[in-house]
């Protein structure tokens, strides 16, 4: 792929390039949609591993969905605010 | 009366239910942080009563990874998160429409809210559950919570003076079996001799406690893996909860890398044993092959519930999206290091080139 094949030259034009890398990936069929440092580990051969594999799409799915942002992690120090109300009954015991 | 003897009084009132909890110890752990070593909060939780299972008793006064209910105590209805039902402008929608909301939205209740979050952050992420509930009392008012990986249901109040409903959920709670209060029984302690081959495989000394934990096989068997009890992070309990362990395979006597997780329960997005599978089909390199993986359980207890009630006439709106997830574990053929690990500058971008590949292929 011509991707792979210009990967020496990857420091000079890196934002370039992991444009192109997330181009082909889509075409490929599968969109990792988590890619980052911390995805990605170093084998016991010292060679780089892609893991983390939980939010990917495959791409015959629905295309709008695929291009859906990823919502940011919350800390509890955020203010949470999923909730429900659920009534008390009152005269059927809870 | 001061704070210290508001707890008093309440926390009497909150033992007295003992005679109907036989199988649970309430305990005044108002004064006491927590002493959960595997806790990685910046901060410390202090519940005003920690309830606890009679047979998992710790012994101490306050530990989130031992707990069953925490119980939080306000003395005034400005700290209550929670209001009565009202109309809100719905943000996202021009044209003025309403939604129902029960949020109060002032920095004292956003400060009980993530106050009370914390207290469930640390149960979830110290233990392995699928679901916990809480107490919040604001002086004559309770309300029960019931936390998930999708979201928290919350009671309007119960007046438990006049009521009776705290006292029986109290009763029922204590009546229930294990799964139904949350608890994750497909993690189990390891026998004492695969204990010890555990620790030398992952290079534990004797102090770090241990769990065994089960993961589907293809073959519709199950394998076991030892690893490490895992440390609870400050995220909000929501989401896929991921915890990755170094692990011990006690059929294989290797060590592997495990993780639990809660999926996304949605049909365009794939469990990923079955994505790891197609990328090695697909021959694609820089991926690691996948040992096994599966759901846990079934989905009476391992998958999250909140989500199945945000279209009920009695819930309120909110602007968030309810995603369902389903509890899912896998196993993979190798514990590979942090990329910041990396020993000189060549390996980080070799690595990096490598996973690329990985991605394109």
């Amino acid at each position: 792929m011509l991707l792979k094949a210009s990967f020496c030259d990857m420091a000079e034009t890196e934002a370039e390039y992991i444009l192109l890398a997330l181009m082909d990936a889509y075409n490929a069929g599968f969109l990792h949609r988590d890619f980052s440092p911390g995805n990605i580990i170093i084998g016991v051969d010292g060679k780089g591993l892609l893991i983390d594999w939980d939010l990917c799409k495959p791409l015959s799915g629905d295309s709008e969905n695929v291009r859906t942002p990823r919502r940011a992690t919350r800390t509890v120090r955020d203010n949470y605010k999923i909730c429900i109300l659920i009534p008390i009954p009152t005269n059927t015991g809870f | 009366m001061n704070t210290h003897s508001h707890v008093h009084n309440l926390f009497f009132k909150v033992k007295s239910t003992e005679n109907f909890t036989p199988n649970l110890r309430i305990v005044n752990s108002s004064g006491f942080p927590d002493c959960n070593p595997l806790l990685d909060f910046p901060f410390k939780i202090k519940p005003d009563i920690t309830v606890y299972s009679v047979d998992s008793y710790p012994g101490v006064v306050t530990d989130s990874s031992k707990a069953e209910i925490f119980i939080e105590f306000k003395w005034k209805y400005g700290d209550d998160p929670f209001c009565d039902v009202h109309d809100v402008e719905h943000p996202t929608i021009k044209g003025g429409r309403t939604v129902k909301s029960f949020l109060r939205n002032t920095k004292a209740a956003k400060d009980t809210l993530g106050q009370i979050t914390a207290y469930a952050a640390a149960q979830l992420g110290s233990q392995f559950r699928t679901h916990i509930y809480s107490i919040l009392i604001v002086k004559d008012t309770a309300r029960i919570l019931r936390w998930d990986r999708s979201g928290t249901l919350v009671t309007e109040v119960i007046y438990y003076n006049k009521a009776d409903h705290l006292v029986e959920f109290f009763r029922r709670y204590s009546e229930a079996p294990p799964e139904m209060r949350g608890k994750d029984m497909s993690v189990l302690d390891p026998t004492l001799a695969e204990a010890v081959k555990a620790r030398q495989a992952l290079n534990l000394d004797s102090t770090v406690s241990l769990v065994k934990i089960t993961v589907p096989d293809t073959s519709n068997s199950q394998l076991h893996f030892i690893a490490a009890s895992p440390r609870a992070t400050p995220y909000t309990p929501p989401g896929r909860a991921t915890r990755g362990f170094p692990a011990y395979d006690v059929s294989r006597r290797v060590p592997v890398f495990m993780k639990d997780s809660w999926r996304l329960d949605v049909p365009d997005i794939w469990p990923e044993g079955r994505v790891y599978q197609s990328l090695k089909a697909s021959s694609v390199r820089h991926v690691p092959d996948c040992l096994s993986s599966g759901d846990i359980s079934s989905d009476k207890y391992h998958a999250t519930k909140t989500c199945h009630y945000t279209e009920m006439p009695w819930a309120c709106y909110t602007t968030t999206h309810f995603t369902c997830h389903r509890h899912y574990r896998l196993a993979l053929d190798v514990i590979g290091r942090s990329l910041t690990t990396f020993q000189s500058s060549r390996e980080m971008v070799s690595v990096v080139r490598d996973a690329i590949e990985g991605k394109l292929l």
